[in-house]
C-alpha cells in the first residue's frame, strides 16, 4: 500500500530533520501503531503519508498503491489532485474532533459525501445506515440532527470517526484520536475503528482496510496493533516497521517501551 | 503539467458544486459565532453603496431645484448678451448637429450663411454621404430637439452653403405678417432676398411669447433672431399705418362715400378706412387693426379691393390699374426681446458651459453675472469634492474594516478549514466558497445599501428643497447606481479572498496544529 524508502523531512526554519531517512513497506489490511516519545516524529509521518503536508519532501522513493493499482508517486505532487486522493482514499480522525459547530451531528459526517458530490438523498441514506451499523441502540443516531457543538467531546470524537469512515476509505489515518477522552468513550471510539477495520461498518468489502494510529499507550497498541513503526528522533527503530513476531520474543511491551526510549517502570505516558 | 483526476470535471460537477458551495456559504455566514461578524460587513457594505447614492440623490434634488427655478422665471438664470451674430448655437446645439449629419462640410462652405458665421469650428456632415464640391454643397438635417415635441412639425431644411439664408422663428415670422400656415421660401434682408433655411416653430413657446408683458424665450429654441437681422428684416418690410392708392379711376371717385356693400363689408373687417388724399385721384388707406400691416398685407387688400369692386361693375381700367403707394417711414425700434442674443440654459452645468462659451466669443454680458455664476461654481465644486472626498475616504474605512472582519473570522475557523482541506475540499473550492460568500454579502448588502441611500437622498432632497427637489421623480445618475455595486462588490470579494487567503495557502497540518 505505501512503499517508503529513506524518507527526510525538515521543518522549514528548522536545523533538526523531523523524520531521516525512514523506510518501510505498509501492506494493505494492517493495523500499525506509530509510537515514539513526543517529539519523535509521529505526527509528522502520519502529515506526510497523509498527504496533509504541501511542502516538499526529500525520498527515494515515496508511493502509494490503491485498490485500483494505480501508483500515486508522493515526489511528482503537480501530478495529481491530491485533494481527490485524499477524498477518496483517506480518512482522518485527530486529537481533537474539529467538527463544524454550526453544522448538525450528520452534516458534518455528509461533508465527506458532500465533497464527493452525492445527493442529499444518498448521503441521508448512507449516514443512516452507518449510524445503525455504528451504534445499534440507537444513541448516536438520535445526535444526528443536533448541533455538533451541542453534544459531548465524546459523541463528538465517535461522530469525528464516523465522519472519517462515511465515504468508506482505504486508509484511516488516527492521530491520538483517544488522548483527550476519558475511558469511557475512548473505549467506544476505538470499538468504532476497529469495528470498521473489521467490517467496514456493515460494508463488508474487501478493499484492504488499513488504520494507521499514533498512541502513547503501549498497552493498547500491542493489544490492536499488528504492525509497529517505533520513532527516535525521526528514525524508524530497528530501521524497520516491525511485527509482533519481531517484538513478542523480546517481551513485546515491554520491548516497545525500550525500544521508545522509556523505562519500564515509567509505563504509560499519561494520554 | 496536466493533473490527474479520479473523476472529470464535468458540467454537472460544476453545478453541483455551486449549489454545495451556496448552502455551505450560507450556513458559514449565518453562524451564530459570527452572526454579528456577518452584520458589521454587511453594514459596511450598506455604507459603501448608500452614501454616494444618496449624495447623488441630494445632489439632483439641487438639480430638480434650479429647474423648477428656471421654468418659473427663466429669465432669472438666463444669460444675455448684446448682438453680435445673427444666430447663437449652443454647443449642445451643435453637438447634437454634429452627431445627426454624416458628411463633413468644411467651414468655409459656411461662410456668409447667417447662422454659421461664428462657428465655424463645426464640421459638418451631410446624410447622404457624398461630396460635391465646394459650391452647391448642401446638408439635409433634422431638428433633433424640435422634431421629438409630439405634434411639432420640426426643422426640416437644406442648408445651402453657397447661399446665404436665415433660420427664423414662427413668432418673427407672424410679426411680419406670415400666416402660421405660410413656409416663405425667401424673405428680404437688406436689398436682396435672403433663403429661410429653417423655421423655428415651437408651439409650447412660440405662442406663449405673443401677446406677453414680458416675452418669454422659447425654452427649447437654441436659435434667436438678433436685432441686427431683425433691424434688417425690418428695413425690408416695415410696417405702414396708412398707404397711398392712386391713380383713383373716375367710376371709383363718385363711390367713395357709396361704396358696394360687399367692399364696405371688406373694409370693415380688415378695420381700414378710406379718406381722400390732397392729391388728385389719391386715396389714403388707413388701417387700424392691432398689427401694423406690411406691404405685403396692404397689397393682398388692394387685390381683394379692386376683386371686389369688379364683381360690382365698377373695373379698375386695365391700362391704368391703381397701384399701391407706400410713403416713406423710419423703422420702428426694436422690440426690447430682439435686442439681444439669448443662450438659453436649462441647468447650472449648462450655464456655466454657457458662460465659457459667451466669454470665448467675446460677447457682452453682465459682469456681475459672471461674478455669480464664477461664485456659485467655486462654492459649487468645493461641495462637490468635499462631499466626494467623504465618501471616498469612508468607502476606504469600510473596505478595510470589512477585510479586517473577514480575516479575523476566517483567522477564527483556520483549523475548520484545514480540517475541510484534509477531508478533500480543493484550494480552488475554498476560494469559491469565500467568493460565494463576499456575493451573498454583497447582494444584501448592495441591495439594502441601495434602498438606503435612494431613501435618505430622496428624504434629503425633499427635507432641503421641498417639493422641488424630487421634480421628475429620485433619480440618482445612472453611473452612481452602477459605480457603487461594482466597488462593493469587488471590496466584498475581495475581503473575502484576502481573508482565507492565509488558511487556503497554508497546509491543513499547520492550520489543525495551530
Amino acid at each position: 500500500m505505501f512503499s517508503v524508502r529513506n524518507l527526510s523531512f525538515q521543518y522549514p526554519g528548522n536545523a533538526h530533520k523531523a523524520l531521516d531517512a525512514v523506510s518501510f513497506e505498509l501492506p494493505a489490511g494492517t493495523i500499525t501503531a506509530v509510537l515514539g516519545l513526543s517529539g519523535a516524529g509521529k505526527t509528522t509521518l502520519l502529515n506526510v503519508l497523509g498527504l496533509l503536508w504541501d511542502g516538499p519532501v526529500q525520498a527515494e522513493r515515496l508511493v502509494y498503491n490503491d485498490a485500483a493499482g494505480r501508483t500515486y508517486d508522493y515526489l511528482h505532487r503537480g501530478a495529481y489532485c491530491w485533494d481527490q486522493v485524499r477524498l477518496c482514499e483517506f480518512g482522518f480522525v485527530m486529537q481533537s474532533a474539529h467538527m463544524l459547530p454550526h453544522f448538525s451531528c450528520g452534516e458534518n459526517i455528509a461533508i465527506p459525501l458532500a465533497l464527493q458530490g452525492l445527493s442529499r438523498r444518498e448521503r441521508r441514506r448512507r449516514i443512516s445506515r452507518l449510524l445503525h451499523a455504528a451504534d445499534p441502540s440507537g444513541e448516536l443516531g438520535r445526535l444526528r440532527h443536533r448541533l455538533a457543538i451541542d453534544v459531548s467531546g465524546g459523541q463528538r470524537q465517535r461522530m469525528a470517526v464516523l465522519r472519517a469512515l462515511v465515504h468508506n476509505p482505504r486508509i484511516v489515518f488516527a492521530d491520538e484520536p483517544l488522548s483527550n477522552l476519558d475511558p469511557l468513550n475512548a473505549r467506544l471510539t476505538l470499538d468504532l475503528l476497529l469495528r470498521w477495520k473489521k467490517d467496514g461498518l456493515g460494508t463488508n468489502d474487501n478493499n484492504g482496510r488499513c488504520l494507521v494510529f499514533v498512541t502513547h499507550d503501549v498497552h493498547l497498541s500491542w493489544q490492536h496493533a499488528d504492525r509497529f513503526a517505533i520513532l527516535r528522533d525521526g528514525r524508524l527503530d530497528g530501521g524497520q516497521v516491525l511485527s509482533r513476531a519481531d517484538l513478542a520474543p523480546c517481551g513485546g511491551e515491554d520491548e516497545i517501551r525500550r525500544r521508545m526510549g522509556c523505562a519500564a517502570e515509567e509505563d504509560e505516558v499519561p494520554a | 503539467m496536466k493533473r490527474t483526476r479520479l473523476w472529470p470535471n464535468t458540467w454537472q460537477d460544476r453545478h453541483w458544486r455551486f449549489g454545495f458551495l451556496t448552502w455551505f456559504a450560507r450556513r458559514n455566514l449565518w453562524e451564530k459565532r459570527f452572526r454579528w461578524v456577518t452584520a458589521a460587513s454587511i453594514v459596511s457594505l450598506v455604507l459603501v453603496v448608500a452614501l454616494p447614492v444618496a449624495v447623488s440623490g441630494f445632489l439632483g434634488g439641487l438639480d430638480g431645484r434650479s429647474r423648477a427655478e428656471l421654468a418659473r422665471n427663466p429669465l432669472n438664470l438666463c444669460l444675455w448678451a448684446r448682438g453680435g451674430t445673427d444666430v447663437v448655437l449652443t454647443r449642445e446645439k451643435i453637438v447634437e448637429i454634429e452627431q445627426g449629419l454624416a458628411r463633413t462640410i468644411r467651414p468655409e462652405h459656411l461662410k456668409g450663411v447667417y447662422g454659421f458665421d461664428r462657428t465655424s469650428r463645426i464640421d459638418f456632415k451631410s446624410k447622404d454621404g457624398t461630396s460635391r464640391g465646394l459650391h452647391g454643397q448642401t446638408a439635409l438635417w433634422n431638428d433633433p430637439v424640435l422634431t421629438s415635441i409630439p405634434g411639432a412639425e420640426g426643422l426640416h431644411s437644406t442648408l445651402n452653403a453657397t447661399t446665404e439664408g436665415i433660420i427664423i422663428t414662427r413668432t418673427a415670422l407672424a410679426e411680419l405678417g406670415f400666416a402660421a400656415a405660410e413656409r416663405p421660401e425667401s424673405l428680404r434682408v437688406k436689398d436682396c432676398d435672403c433663403r429661410v433655411l429653417a423655421i423655428a416653430e415651437h408651439p409650447g413657446s412660440a405662442d406663449r411669447d405673443l401677446g406677453e408683458d414680458r416675452p418669454l424665450l422659447p425654452q427649447r429654441l437654441d436659435y434667436l433672431i438678433t436685432e441686427r437681422l431683425y433691424l434688417h428684416l425690418q428695413e425690408a418690410n416695415p410696417p405702414y399705418d396708412f398707404v397711398r392708392l392712386r391713380p383713383i379711376p373716375a367710376a371709383w371717385q363718385k363711390q367713395r362715400t357709396g361704396l358696394p356693400p360687399a367692399v364696405k363689408k371688406l373694409i370693415q373687417y380688415e378695420n381700414v378706412q378710406i379718406s381722400r388724399d390732397p392729391l388728385p385721384n389719391t386715396w389714403d388707406l388707413i388701417q387700424s387693426g392691432p398689427q401694423p400691416w406690411r406691404r405685403r398685407n396692404w397689397q393682398a387688400f388692394i387685390d381683394k379691393f379692386v376683386e371686389a369692386m369688379a364683381a360690382d361693375g365698377l373695373s379698375a381700367p386695365h391700362d391704368q390699374p391703381p397701384r399701391l403707394e407706400l410713403p416713406e417711414t423710419d423703422i420702428p425700434p426694436a422690440p426690447a426681446y430682439y435686442s439681444y442674443v439669448g443662450v438659453y440654459v436649462t441647468d447650472l452645468e449648462s450655464l456655466a458651459k454657457a458662460a465659457l462659451f459667451c466669454r470665448a466669443e467675446n460677447l457682452l454680458f453682465d459682469d456681475e453675472v459672471v461674478r455669480k455664476l464664477d461664485e456659485i461654481g467655486t462654492r459649487s465644486r468645493e461641495i462637490l469634492g468635499s462631499l466626494v472626498a467623504i465618501e471616498v475616504l469612508i468607502a476606504l474605512v469600510a473596505g478595510l474594516n470589512l477585510g479586517i472582519i473577514q480575516y479575523l473570522r476566517h483567522r477564527q475557523r483556520m483549523a475548520e478549514i484545514g480540517m475541510l482541506k484534509a477531508m478533500g475540499m480543493s484550494r480552488a473550492m475554498l476560494g469559491s466558497l469565500a467568493v460565494i460568500e463576499g456575493g451573498m454579502l454583497w447582494l444584501v448588502g448592495t441591495g439594502l445599501g441601495l434602498i438606503v441611500g435612494c431613501v435618505a437622498g430622496a428624504a434629503l432632497a425633499l427635507a432641503k428643497f421641498g417639493a422641488d427637489g424630487l421634480v421628475g421623480g429620485f433619480r440618482p445618475p445612472w453611473h452612481v447606481l452602477l459605480a457603487t455595486p461594482i466597488v462593493a462588490a469587488m471590496l466584498s470579494i475581495a475581503a473575502s479572498l484576502l481573508g482565507t487567503a492565509g488558511a487556503r495557502n497554508t497546509a491543513p497540518s499547520e492550520t489543525l496544529r495551530r
